[in-house]
Order: structure tokens, then sequence, then C-alpha cells
């Protein structure tokens, strides 16, 4: 709507002139005819057009030049944790895109998930190329969106006590408690849930801006008190108990109000990652049933994703389920309209080969299942490469290519 | 302001498409071509004898001109926005670059030059995505300069020369006086970005006031510092699409249609674009039909089918479809030994992942299938 206060008393009249016939908005405006506008209303065509270029003018977006485009690009990777994975990514899931994981259904989606978000609450312990020297803890924060209410705090949990990866940081005494405690969980119903839980995330965001900078300027000494300080608070907001035996994530409802403690603004100020899982549950009926709204919603979010991971340096994964049918992808569970808004398709399957027992760090035997990972799409890397992720309880680990397990009959055909 | 602006004609420096425009001309051009300097002739010739399903364009040239309209349409990942990316790094590299260097003393300055053979002109890139990647540009260019210079080196050897892209072709053909460092390369590549104008509208509201403020927009840039404009690009025209569908029917509007009014406006400014500056469009659009049940003569990924409204559809000239070369799915429960027998096939073969094929759908003609490549270099048409 045009607002007096906004333009200034000197338009007063055009405005009101404008909206006897209709025209009430910036949109309406720039969409008419200026003859038709003119015919209508006694408006003189020097004030009509001094009154457009002014709702041009607030309404336009400033031009970037290539050159200052290239000088503020920053290419950031994250880890997903699993080296054979990063292979096939050169390097990890880039920030700032949209990255999708699909495949059928119990095919470890929603556990490979769960591991990229300890991996990037914790990916600040990973990131010196000599392990032997772990780093002061700086936590990253994730965001879950659960929209299939399946969601098992247990499962996530028992992920970061039981798996080799973590073993390191468990050793050092990093505390499940303070761990989780950068996981926040919003549980959605449907699309509109989801709309408004990304919409309050982006307005945290755009408040608590300047603590990132803040954040990023502290030694590790002060890093350390911190965390210390973060378990207290969760401790009292509740977000996670250790004094309860099963221990329990606080989930929120999908309107998500955050709540105005200060950690709220530390906590978005190392967002690095927002889950969905999974887009498929709230949008594939959607889509079906109202097929133009259905879309607009679809276009909507995930513009404000992008716009999201771009401006605030985040990565965006989503989980998707492919009907049983779909495993050559002609028809994926959102139409051909979803293939073209995520940067990268990862793609989980299942292999012939039987499952294996790997024995991890404890000395515990597991048994894993092998999966392929493929990258079925990407913008930028290449296309059609894959991996083996074995998967087991609590467990999740791509090794390289050579250390693949294959059994004898089979090792022979290779070579 | 049109007749004073004097008709340029482009192409798209990649021969796969440049046969098709080829191949529109043979099939639809009214007036034959006198000379190879193209008279300038009236934007719109009077129609004559053109064949009945011949749409509201004339193929006079047998490549791009003024006002024209050209479309980008497949499968996501189908490398529509790579084309761009890639005219956009023929264009806004320089025909030369020049390296003055002042030898025994202030008298004698010796200018050597490196020929690159861009355009030098500039583009409008309205990213409607959100994913504009410069950083995949920046890459491109860089490895393109360092191509010519390892051809300016072998050209040197022998005097055969067989560029990826001419402009000018007879400056060109003459050798280098010298070829630029690493750091040259890179000095080159920034200065060419400038050239490049990114608009990254969010709502349809932002895009169509970006769009009215352009016409001022690109006479200012002309005066300060007397840039010339080639392209716009849209990537991509169908960003807003369902967004405005529903915000459908509008109101208060006097001629209120059943088809999109924000279309209509949009198309509206920029053809008066387009005619004013001498401007070609260059646009991706998505094709939402992936359905093999029509089957044509062309691969599912090539099939086209309409899905934006008919104004926009007579409002583009050339229309191609490109798509990625479909792979082998690995199917569910494949054996690990198997997976890796591919993968040492494929390290032995080509690079599977590369392939690209297209065709061209406006205007109908018996146009072939054509394919490219696309990698971390660039674009290369066989």
């Amino acid at each position: 709507m045009f607002t007096t206060q906004y333009y200034g008393s000197h338009y007063a009249n055009i405005i009101q002139e404008l909206s006897t016939i209709g025209i009430k908005t910036e949109r309406d405006l720039l969409l008419a005819k200026d003859e038709f506008i003119l015919s209508k209303t006694n408006i003189s065509p020097e004030d009509y057009y001094e009154f457009k270029r002014e709702v041009i003018a607030t309404c336009k977006v400033p031009v970037r030049r290539g050159l200052s485009l290239i000088e503020e690009h920053q290419r950031s990777l994250l880890s997903t944790g699993c080296i054979g994975l990063d292979n096939i990514l050169e390097g990890g899931l880039r920030v700032g895109e949209i990255a999708d994981i699909s495949g059928a259904a119990g095919t470890g989606k929603t556990q490979l998930a769960h591991f990229i978000s300890l991996a990037t609450i914790t990916s600040s312990f990973f990131s010196t190329a000599d392990p032997s020297h772990i780093l002061t803890p700086t936590l990253s924060s994730v965001i879950y969106i659960d929209t299939t209410l399946s969601f098992h705090p247990t499962r996530i949990r028992d992920l970061y006590l039981h798996s080799d990866k973590f073993a390191d940081l468990r050793d050092i005494g990093v505390d499940v408690g303070v761990v989780l405690s950068r996981l926040k969980i919003y549980r959605c119903f449907d699309v509109y849930d989801v709309l408004e839980t990304v919409e309050s995330v982006r307005k945290e965001l755009e408040s608590g801006r300047g603590a990132e900078k803040q954040w990023t300027e502290e030694d590790g000494a002060e890093d350390e008190e911190r965390v210390e300080d973060d378990k207290l608070a969760c401790c009292q907001e509740g977000v996670w108990d250790e004094r309860e035996e099963n221990a329990n994530i606080s989930v929120k409802d999908g309107k998500g109000n955050g709540n105005d403690h200060g950690e709220t603004k530390d906590f978005y100020g190392r967002l690095k990652l927002i889950v969905i899982d999974s887009v498929s549950a709230v949008l594939s009926g959607l889509v079906q049933t109202s097929h133009s709204q259905g879309y607009s919603l679809m276009m909507t979010l995930t513009q404000m994703l992008q716009h999201m991971a771009r401006t605030y340096n985040i990565l965006i994964l989503t989980v998707k389920t492919l009907s049983a049918f779909s495993a050559v992808d002609t028809k994926p569970a959102l139409g051909t309209t979803w293939t073209h808004l995520p940067s990268l398709q990862l793609y989980l399957s299942r292999c012939a080969d039987e499952e294996r027992v790997y024995t991890n760090r404890d000395g515990e035997g597991i048994t894993v299942q092998p999966r392929v990972c493929e990258v079925l799409r990407a913008r930028t890397g290449v296309m059609g490469l894959w991996c083996l992720v074995y998967m087991g309880d609590n467990e999740i680990f791509a090794p390289e290519p050579g250390e693949y397990y294959i059994s004898g009959s089979d090792q022979e055909s290779i070579y | 302001m049109s007749n004073t602006t004097p008709i340029s004609l482009e192409c798209f420096y990649l021969s796969c498409l440049d046969a098709c425009l080829m191949q529109a001309y043979e099939a639809y051009h009214i007036s034959p071509i006198s000379s190879p300097n193209f008279s300038p002739s009236p934007p719109h010739s009077p129609p004559s004898h053109a064949p009945s399903s011949t749409p509201a364009h004339d193929y006079n040239y047998p490549y791009l001109s003024p006002g024209d309209v050209v479309e980008f349409c497949g499968p996501a990942y189908g490398g529509k926005t790579s084309i761009l990316y890639f005219i956009i790094l023929t264009t806004i590299l320089p025909p030369y670059w020049l390296q003055s260097k002042i030898e025994s003393g202030p008298s004698l300055k010796i200018t050597k030059r490196f020929e690159i053979g861009g355009r030098g002109t500039s583009v409008i890139f309205f990213d409607l995505d959100g994913r504009f990647d410069v950083s995949r540009i920046y890459d491109w260019i860089v490895r393109h300069l360092k191509r010519r210079v390892e051809k300016s080196f072998e050209e040197s050897n022998t005097e055969e020369s067989s560029e990826e892209f001419e402009i000018q072709d007879k400056e060109a053909d003459c050798c280098h006086d010298w070829v630029p460092t690493e750091e040259e390369i890179r000095e080159i590549a920034r200065d060419a970005l400038r050239r490049l104008h990114v608009f990254s509208p969010q709502t349809p509201l932002e895009f169509i006031a970006t769009l009215h403020s352009l016409k001022e927009y690109l006479e200012h840039c002309q005066q300060r510092t007397r840039e010339t404009f080639t392209f716009i690009m849209i990537d991509s025209i169908m960003a807003f699409y369902w967004q405005d569908r529903a915000e459908e029917p509008y109101r208060g509007n006097s001629t209120p249609t059943s088809s999109s009014v924000y279309l209509t406006q949009t198309l509206h400014i920029l053809s008066s674009l387009l005619s004013a500056n001498g401007l070609v469009l260059l646009t991706t659009s998505w094709s939402l039909i992936s359905d093999i049940s029509f089957s044509t003569a062309y691969p599912p990924e090539l099939a086209y089918k309409d899905t934006l409204s008919h104004i926009w559809q007579s409002f583009v000239k050339y229309r191609f479809v490109v798509a990625r070369q479909p792979l082998p799915q690995y199917e569910e429960g494949i054996r690990i030994a198997e997976l890796c027998r591919n993968r040492k096939k494929e390290r032995e073969g080509k690079r599977r992942e590369g392939l690209f094929f297209g065709r061209m759908v406006t205007p109908v003609c018996d146009s072939d299938i054509f394919e490219f490549q696309i990698n971390d270099d660039g674009i290369f048409c066989e």
C-alpha cells in the first residue's frame, strides 16, 4: 500500500486520486498503462511521472558490477564429515547454496542428514590439517526443520555418543549436551509452518548479523568459557537437560518464536546449516492438489531459502523421498520444477553387497550396510561421480575407494 | 533513437548455435544478402512471400540483430545458464589488450598488443534465480586467456590458426606482439568483469521497478563510461512465474486479460528497451514437461512444449532446447564390484558427465540435434 508517511505528504493528493481508480500499491502502479491513469484521473503528467519515478526508485534493486562481485566472493565449503563424500564433492558442500539428498525410503537420508548436522556443529574441530591439533571448541549452529514428525532426539544423540567420527571430541570432553544445544529443532506440520519458520529464522539472522563479527574475533580462551556458559544457559532454558535419564531436546512448534535470551544472538550468529527433512512431505500433496498455488508456494519457499543461504552464508540441506518407482528419477516426487531449484542433488541407493561388520574404536562390532551416494546433478563440480557410504546403528562413514569392502569372488573381476 | 543506432550483427561464438541461425536464415529469409557487409535495412521489412508458418519475425540475417529475443529452455542442469555465462565471456572480454612499456627514456613508448577477440561491450544480467555464480565466469575467462596464450605459442611455430571464437577476423590473424603473464591475465579478467552489470531482484515488484529504471541506467552508463551494451540476459524468466500466477486475477487495470498482466508489462518495457538501445535479449526458461508420453523424433529431454503464455511465445525469435545427455543411472541393488568396473571404464573413455545436446525449436526448420560439452574450461562445440 502507498502511504503518505512513506512518500511524503506532497504526494497525498496523487495517492488519493490513484486509489479512486483502484491503484493502491506499487505493483498496481507499475503494471498499469500511463495513458490509462492519465486519462482516468486529474493528475497532471508532470506530477504523475515524478511520483512514478519516486516509486521506481524506491522499489528497484541496486546494480552490482561483476568486478565487485568477484572481489567479495568467498568460496567456503562445509565438510560432510565423510571423506569419500567430500572427495566426490571436491571438498564438501558449498555454503550459500541449496543441496538436496534424495533416495527411496529407508536408504538412510535422514541418518546422513543427522550426521552432516553433527559434523557441521563440530566442524571447527576438524578444520585443521593436523587432526591431532584439536582446537578449542567453537561450535556452529544448525537448525533442523522436521516435517515428517519423526525426529527422535535420541537418534542424533546416540550418533554423537557412538560414532567413531566424534570419538576424539568425546575424549577431550566435548559434552553431548553442549553439542546438541547447538541444534534447534522445529516441527512443522505443513508448508505454511515451514514458511513461517524460515521467515522467523531470517528475521533473527537479520537482527543478529552484527554478532557474527564479534564472535570470530574472540580468542580460544574466551570461547572455552563461553561453552561453559552455553551449557548453563541451556540447562536453564531446558533445551537440553542432562539430569533426565531419557535426554530430551526440546522441540519447538512451527511458530519458532525465538526466546530473547542473549544466547539467541550467538546461536544465529554461528548458524551454518538449515536442514529441512523432508521437503516432499510438505510440498508434494500441495503440488498435486492445487497446481498453481502449490508451485507458487514452492517457489516462494525456495527463493526465500536461496536468498537466505546467499546473504548469510548458510547451507540449506533438503531431504526428499522419492516414490518407489523413481529409481531413474524421471518422475521426482515434486515434479520437474523442483529439479531446477537445488544447486546439488545427491542420490542414495542400496547395493546388493552383503552387510559387513565394522569394528569401531571401542572394539564393538557394528553391522554396516553399503549405500551408493551419487552426484545426480550439480551446477558446479562433476556430475555422475559416486562413492560408498556405510551406514549402521549410530555409525556412518564413507571411506576412500581403496578401502571399499569387496568380497573375494567379485574382487577378481575388477582387475 | 533507433535510426541513429547502427545495426550491429552478433553471433553466439558457439558454432553449434550459429549454425542454427544460418539454417533459420536459409529457411525463412526474404531478401537476399548482397554483400558480406550487410547494409543496414529497416528493422521491419515488409512481409511479402513469407511461408505461412513464419512467425512474427523476419530472419533476414544469419546473425543476431538488435531487438532479437533468444530463449534457452530445457530441463534442469541442461546448460542454459552456462550458455549465458559463455556469451558473457565473449562479450565482456576486449578485442585486444595493450601493454604499454616505457623503454629507454620517456621519449620512446612501446605499445604491445595481445589479441583476445572479444566484443569489449557490456551485458546487463538479471539474476532472478538468485544463483548467479560470478566465480564460474571469472574462472572461465582466466582459463580462456591461458589457452589463447598457449595457442599463440603454438602459432608462432606453425602458421595455422584455428581459434575458438574470433570477432575481428582480419586483425586476429596477425600474430601477438606479446603474451600476458599470469598476473596480467587476472587483470584482464577483472577489467572485463567491470562490463558485467548484475541485478538481483527478489520479487516481481523489484524486477518490474528495476526494468522501469533501466532506460535511465543505460543512458547514465553510456554517458559516464561510454559503455556499449550488447545483451540483456534474464536468468530465468520463469522465476516469478508461479508467484505471479498466484497473484492473479489482477485488479485495477483497464484491460484485465486472462494472460498475465505482469508478463505483458514486462515484455512491453523490454521490447522498448531493446529497440531503443539496439540490444539483444537472451533468456533462460524451464521446461516443466518431462512427459515421455508424447513421442517425437527427438530424445525426451529435448521435447518442447509451450508453458509460458502466447504473448511470450511470439516474443521469442529463436528458441533452443538444451539438455544434458542422460546418464545411465545406477540400478538399485547394484554390486560394488560392478560400480568399480564402470568407474574404470569411464576413466578410460570419454568423460561422460560433460556431454550436452540441443536443438532449435523456433523457428521451425529441419535443424539437427547438436552436441556440446561443458566443463571447467568453458563450452566447446564439436
